[in-house]
């Protein structure tokens, strides 16, 4: 009989493994995507995407994937996502 | 499944859902008009994708039932299963990426449903698992639960409870009910989808004559039938299917 953890950290690797199924990242992407939602969660990870150094490739990416938990009620909108910003 | 379904939610959700897929906007667009939009990532063969289509689509279920086993955890630091929805959720997340065997879990939980602790309690082949109801009455007496929700997966995708998985319930409700453990809720998962025998109102009660200690064999869940029996719940609230607390 094995023993599951309340909070299980090979949830946060599965997670990143997962993403890097979706969008084929290299194995780097992967391992700072899990460092990132391991340090700071996967909620807040998504909701601050652009606060993190990923190239802007792998943003656009996962931005998508933010839309969609969007979609379905599950993760927070944000103000300026996909929007312009104008200076002027 | 929804908390807010509108406008805004709908262009996200399609707009997001064709960059992960490459499924054309419009295509999607023409769908969500004529049905229920999450059909798409519950029955993707409806909007007739390709065969990459369908493996992103599977992917973004698996991770979409990450997030939320982590969205619970986060939200709170602690995961309280207080309603057959949550709990389905919750072992939807551990139990739906399991294809190649059958896998037995138990969610202990304290007076305030909270999980104190959860135990995979059997694992067994493609088909079939052994569940020894002596070591889940050791592990409910070790963690000194209040209750507990059953789970375990069918690997070959069907959602109906088969006799055995009835019986088993049965005799796990009798054990417990003169400990005044209560045996909550004992959840199918299939992929991404589960069965719920307390929210489809199929909780046995307790039975002396059932309560007693023997292996019970998990048989193939394609033996289940139809017509399961037709068992009422005294732990459940009629009209929110919120599980009373001690």
């Amino acid at each position: 009989m094995t023993q599951e953890r309340k909070i299980n950290h090979s949830q946060y690797q599965k997670a990143a493994a997962l993403l890097s199924q979706l969008f084929e990242f290299d194995s780097d992407i992967e391992k700072k995507i899990n460092a990132y939602i391991q340090h700071n969660g996967i909620c807040y990870f998504f909701e601050n995407l652009e606060d993190f150094e990923l190239d802007v490739d792998t943003t656009i990416k996962l931005q998508a994937v933010r839309d969609v938990l969007f979609g379905l009620g599950l993760a927070e909108d944000r103000p300026l996502r996909g929007g312009v910003v104008n200076n002027a | 499944m929804l908390k807010k379904y509108d406008a805004k939610h709908t262009e996200s959700f399609l707009k997001g859902l064709r960059i992960l897929t490459g499924i054309p906007y419009k295509k999607l667009e023409k769908y969500a008009n004529e049905n229920n939009l999450f059909n798409i990532l519950e029955h993707p063969n409806t909007i007739e994708p390709n065969q990459r289509q369908l493996q992103k689509i599977s992917l973004l279920n698996e991770f979409i039932a990450s997030y939320r086993l982590l969205k619970m955890q986060e939200e709170e630091n602690k995961i309280t299963l207080n309603a057959s929805t949550r709990a389905g959720e919750y072992f939807c997340s551990i139990l739906g990426g399991i294809k190649d065997k059958e896998k037995f879990m138990a969610a202990f939980l304290d007076n305030g449903n909270n999980i104190i602790e959860t135990r995979t309690v059997s694992e067994g082949s493609l088909g079939e698992a052994v569940v020894y109801p002596r070591n889940i009455l050791k592990a409910a007496l070790d963690c000194d639960c209040k209750s507990m929700v059953l789970a375990h997966n069918h690997p070959g995708g069907s959602l109906k409870a088969s006799p055995q998985d009835m019986d088993v319930t049965e005799r796990l409700v009798s054990i417990f009910k003169p400990l005044d453990i209560n045996v909550l809720d004992h959840i199918i998962v299939a992929g991404t989808r589960y069965y719920s025998m307390a929210e489809q109102g199929h909780m046995p009660i307790a039975s002396a004559a059932k309560a007693t200690y023997q292996p019970i064999a998990l048989g193939k869940e394609d033996a289940a039938k139809e017509d399961a029996p037709e068992y009422v719940n005294e732990a459940i609230h009629e009209e929110d299917g919120e599980w009373e607390m001690e």
